[in-house]
Parts: structure tokens; sequence; C-alpha cells
């Protein structure tokens, strides 16, 4: 990320979500910490149940009633966490649009994908049915929707799935908000349609600007898709660092074993893929210190009893570059919440 | 290549059709060829991917060599036996060789049961009844608490229910279930893409272990290209139903001739840098 004074148009400051359950209220987002400005591309890669998504919909302000939020969510600068339903809705399509997993039960199966589109433009910026029909067909041009004239008057169901997420594209993107959140937008989508949708995902966010949040397991993904990744695990963010540099360098001890256990084209036949011991916790069974202390190698007494800090990962690639092209040395590129990673590095 | 008593599995020129609805009354039904002249063998102790996109007809294959559905055109051979030509009982009997993996372990495995009861079915379904030899309580425990051993569970999970089970513990089960008839096949359909990444490993580590140890054959159905490469000997490409290339896995993922398969493996994200 670049330093700048400007004021960040996302900043999400020690993030908190404690859900109330028949286990009695539990942490499910444990202090997420992350600023974007326009134009930044940020990922976040973890397994189900991590709080990728939760973070996403605590940013959308559309958690449920039962979850409480503390810590701060500032949209230009604005403190979203206080602010009322009617005035998150203002913002809601408007500055910060959201696109799901699953297009099919995010969009209304009772109306033409064209009224779909129209109704943030109609909330937000007041168009007429006519105008806003209009602009409706212009965003389904924009992102690509073949025959788009034709298609103005379609349902849902008439719709294949990589065109169904192409106008779940165009609704979120109606008003021009000034951050994109995508949440594993492909995942229901066949490898050739996924391909399309995120080269789209990826102009679009170009053109306009925009920030994009993009949420997915994938880590082939993020390589295409985003500047920077945090990786999460059991609510919190265990590392964070530019793409090009957590593909080069992985500090914790799980980013590691997540690197480790894909399969990747080009392994012999039987090759036996490294593997993370142990299964993902239940969200009952963190423990107060870090999330990953059962099934990690380098686990001390002090893990489990406290949330590691955060420590600052210096690259010494990227400090010559740095240093070659003249610029200071960024010092927040790369982050890793756990103490044993430069041991475990020497180990490696 | 291989002799006759080397191959496991003979699918013949397998052709599936299903009606649509009936556009109204007096129309004509339509049809969907979900599957269309496929032809491929599995030699015993090798493994077969099935690969393509949603609604490439993959699943109807593998449902089809289960015997779960009659082809319209074409012969299944298993063990040189058309499944179809069989009649129900010795159907029911043979079923105990070939068994399924499912994608879902939460849809596949029967909430209100307890794991005993799960993994024990197919031996319910297919010696109790098949060939009037009946196993005791007891043979029946000793049998699920070894079927669970080799997948890593303990016995004392089998007094359990699926819910009490993390997802990749599910999947065990239902590889449990699926080898407690020593079985020479295995079907698995997208057996692990339910899974996260890091229990991914495990389960598709389990399946070569498992492999290694009773020369098992799989015909493993997948989307995930990375995936096939490492399970499996030979692959066959599926597109509209139809086979669009076929051959060794190497052959396949290192020069892909057909223009569908060099699609699908560019289109995998993170190959490009």
């Amino acid at each position: 990320m670049k330093p700048s004074n400007a004021t960040p148009l996302l900043s999400v400051r020690n993030l908190r979500v404690a859900l109330q359950t028949s286990h009695g209220q539990l942490e499910a987002l444990r202090g997420v910490d992350f600023e974007m400005q326009r134009g930044d591309t940020l990922g976040l890669i973890g397994e189900s149940g991590c709080g990728k998504s939760l973070t996403a919909l605590a940013i959308m302000g559309l958690l449920p009633d039962r979850a409480k939020v503390s810590g701060s969510i500032a949209l230009n600068g604005t403190e979203l966490t206080q602010m009322s339903d009617a005035a998150l809705c203002n913002l809601r399509g408007a500055r910060m649009a959201m696109i799901f997993q699953e297009p099919m039960t995010a969009l209304n199966p009772l109306h033409p994908i064209w009224k779909q589109i129209a109704e943030p433009l109609q909330l937000h910026q007041g168009m007429d049915l006519s105008s806003a029909k209009a602009r409706a067909l212009e965003l389904l041009e924009r992102v690509q929707l073949p025959r788009a004239r034709e298609r103005l008057d379609n349902y849902p169901h008439q719709l294949s799935g990589g065109q169904r997420q192409r106008v779940m594209i165009s609704i979120a993107l109606a008003c021009q908000p000034d951050i994109l959140i995508a949440d594993e937008p492909t995942t229901a989508l066949d490898v050739t349609v996924q391909k399309e949708v995120l080269a789209l995902i990826r102009q679009l966010v170009a053109e306009d600007g925009m920030g994009l949040l993009l949420i997915s397991h994938d880590l082939g993904l993020m390589r295409d898709q985003v500047e920077r990744v945090m990786v999460m695990y059991g609510g919190a963010v265990v590392e964070s660092a530019s793409t090009q540099e957590l593909f080069g360098m992985r500090a914790h001890p799980y980013t590691q074993g997540l690197f480790a256990a894909r399969p990747r084209l080009g392994l012999k036949r039987g090759t036996r893929l490294q593997t993370i011991a142990g299964n993902v916790p239940e969200i009952f069974n963190w423990p107060q210190g870090c999330a990953f202390a059962e099934r990690c190698a380098f686990v001390k007494d002090s893990c489990r009893q406290v949330m590691p800090q955060l420590e600052s990962v210096p690259d010494t690639a990227h400090d010559i570059d740095a240093k070659d092209a003249g610029q200071p040395r960024r010092v927040d590129e790369h982050w890793v919440r756990c103490p044993a990673w430069q041991k475990m590095e020497a180990s490696v | 290549m291989n002799g006759p008593s080397e191959v496991l599995l003979d699918v013949q020129h397998v052709s599936q059709q299903y009606a649509l609805p009936k556009p109204s009354v007096f129309a004509k039904a339509g049809h969907i060829q979900a599957v269309k002249d496929v032809s491929f063998q599995l030699t015993i102790g090798k493994s077969l991917g099935i690969v393509g996109e949603s609604g490439s007809g993959k699943s109807t294959l593998a449902r089809l060599v289960m015997a779960l559905e009659k082809p319209t055109q074409g012969k299944v051979l298993f063990k040189g036996k058309d499944l179809n030509a069989l009649p129900q009982d010795q159907l029911r009997h043979a079923r105990s060789d070939f068994q399924m993996v499912f994608q879902d372990p939460y849809g596949s495995l029967d909430p209100r049961q307890k794991v005993l009861r799960i993994v024990t079915e197919p031996l319910h379904s297919t010696l109790n009844s098949g060939s009037g030899q009946s196993l005791s309580a007891q043979d029946l425990k000793d049998r699920a608490t070894q079927a669970l051993a080799e997948v890593g569970l303990r016995a004392s999970d089998l007094g359990k229910y699926p819910h009490e089970f993390s997802g990749g513990q599910r999947q065990r089960i239902a590889i449990a279930r699926a080898l407690i008839t020593r079985p020479s096949l295995i079907v698995a359909d997208e057996p692990v893409s339910a899974l996260d990444v890091s229990v991914q490993a495990q389960v598709l580590n389990l399946m070569m272990d498992l492999q290694d140890r009773f020369g098992l054959s799989y015909l493993f159905v997948s989307h995930d290209l990375a995936v096939v490469n490492l399970m499996c000997d030979d692959v066959i490409v599926l597109q509209h139903g139809q086979v669009v290339e076929a051959g060794s896995a190497d052959d396949i993922f290192q020069r892909p001739q057909h223009s569908y398969t060099q699609a699908l493996l560019s289109a995998i994200p993170g190959l490009s840098h």
C-alpha cells in the first residue's frame, strides 16, 4: 500500500464481531485491520469459517442483529459502525456494492433483469423508469452480456450462471460505487466462464478506479486478480503481504501449509500432498490465543494463551529493488501474526 | 495393450437421453442427449479421470457406471458382465464390488443414523439380501471398526451422528462406507470439491494410500484438472456429452490436442505467471 496522507477510501480498525449463539457469545472476528485507497485491489483468503465473508458483511452493514460489531469501519472518512440503517441504505449500492457467490439466489426470480438493474438507479440517483431502463441497457452492454437489448426483459432463470453473474456485476456498478466487494464471485461458475468474469471485473475496476475487496479460497485466482493479499484464519488476519511477495515467501506456518497442500498441475501421479494436520477448529473451540495453535508444528504455550502480535517481515529482494530505484524502504509491506516465523524460515 | 482379464470396467458406446417436459399436452416431448456414444476401459488397479464443465455429462456417466440408470444405448461391462442385463438380485449382489463416494459430505450421510449404521449400510443392502448370508451384530461392528480405522477414524466414532464431524471427517466416513464391502472399483464424483484446501489434501492422500493398499480402481469425476492430474493414470475429456479427447493424464495435461482441453487448461487461474 502506498503511504498517503489522504483520507483512505476504506479504513478498517480493530474490527471485532461477536455472535450470540447457543454456545454463548463467541467472537467470530478478532481484530481485523486494513486500509484501502481508490484503485487498490485487496484479496481476503482463507478457509470456510475463517471470517472472510463476515468481514465483508460487516463493512456492508449486513450482519444480523444478533451480531455485535466493535472497532471502526470508515468509508471516505465517514464512520459506518454507528450509522443508522437508513443512512447505511443510502450508501449501500451507491458508494459501496457487493457481488455474491450464487447469482441465482442473489437475483430476484420474479423481476426481469432490467428492473433489478434500474432499482439502485431509481433509489440512489432518482432516475425515472425510462431513463433507468436506458441506463440498464448501457450497463448490460458494458458487462458484455451478449444480445443485451433482447435480454432486458429476461428473467434470471432464462440466463446461464455466467450471464447472471454479469447481471449482478452491472447492478453493483450501476451507481459507480467507490468500493466493490466480491465474495467468491466465480466459485459457482465453470473455469472457462470464471476466466471471462474475472477478466471483466478486473477491467471494470481498473476503468472506474474503484477499490476491489475480493474474497476467495483460491490462491491461483488471487495471484491473477489482486495486488495485495490478507490471509485469514480463525477470525484473525495471520499474514498480509503484496501478492508478489507472498508467492515468493510465506512467513506464517498456516500460509505455508496452505500453499503446500494445493494440488498443482504437473505433479507426478500419486505424489502425496503436504498436509496440515488436524481440522479447521469450530468457532466454539477457538483458543484464547492463535486459532492455528493446535495444528502448528512451531506452537509454544504462549501462542495458546494470547493472540500473537503482528510482526513485520523485511523482504530483502524488495529492499534491494527499492534501493536501486532510489525509493525509501516501505515498512508496511509484509506482516505476520506469528512469533516463530524467523525460526521457521531458518528451518525451511 | 492390456489383456482382457485386466479390464475391470468396459464402457461400450453408451448414450443416455432424458425426456424433457412437454411444452403442451399436444406437443411432442423433446429429448436431451446427456451422454453420446462414450466408450472407455478401466484397468484393474488404475484410475480414470472424467473431466468437463457442468452439464458435460460427467455425473450421468458416473450414474451409468454405477448402474443407477440404464443407458438408452450401449453397454456397461463390469468384470465382463453386462450390469444392465443382470437380474435384480444378482445386480444387488454385484454392487458390493463397486461403490460410490459423492461430492457433498453433508448431503450424502443420513443425519438421523449413527456412523455404525451408515458405514455398514452396504453390507445390509448387498450381502444380507443378495446372497442370503447374514452378519451378526458383532461382525458388523468389527467390520465397521476396521473400515473406520482404514480411513483414520476411531472405533469410538461409531456411536456418533454425522453432525458431530467436520466436512473432511464426513468424507472419510463416506469413504469407509464405500470400502466396507472391499470393492474393486470406487466411483468418486467430485469427492473433494466441497472441502477446504488443507483438508482436501488429507483426503486425496488417503484415497491414494487406499489404492496402493487394496489395489482399488477409481473412476474419478472432477472439474479440477490439477486433482485429476494427481490422481489418475488416464483421462477422458467430456464436452456436451461427448468425449473430445482421451489418453494418458500426462499426454492430456502436457500436450492437449483438442481446443476445448486447451481452453480448460488455460482457464486455470494463477498459471500465467
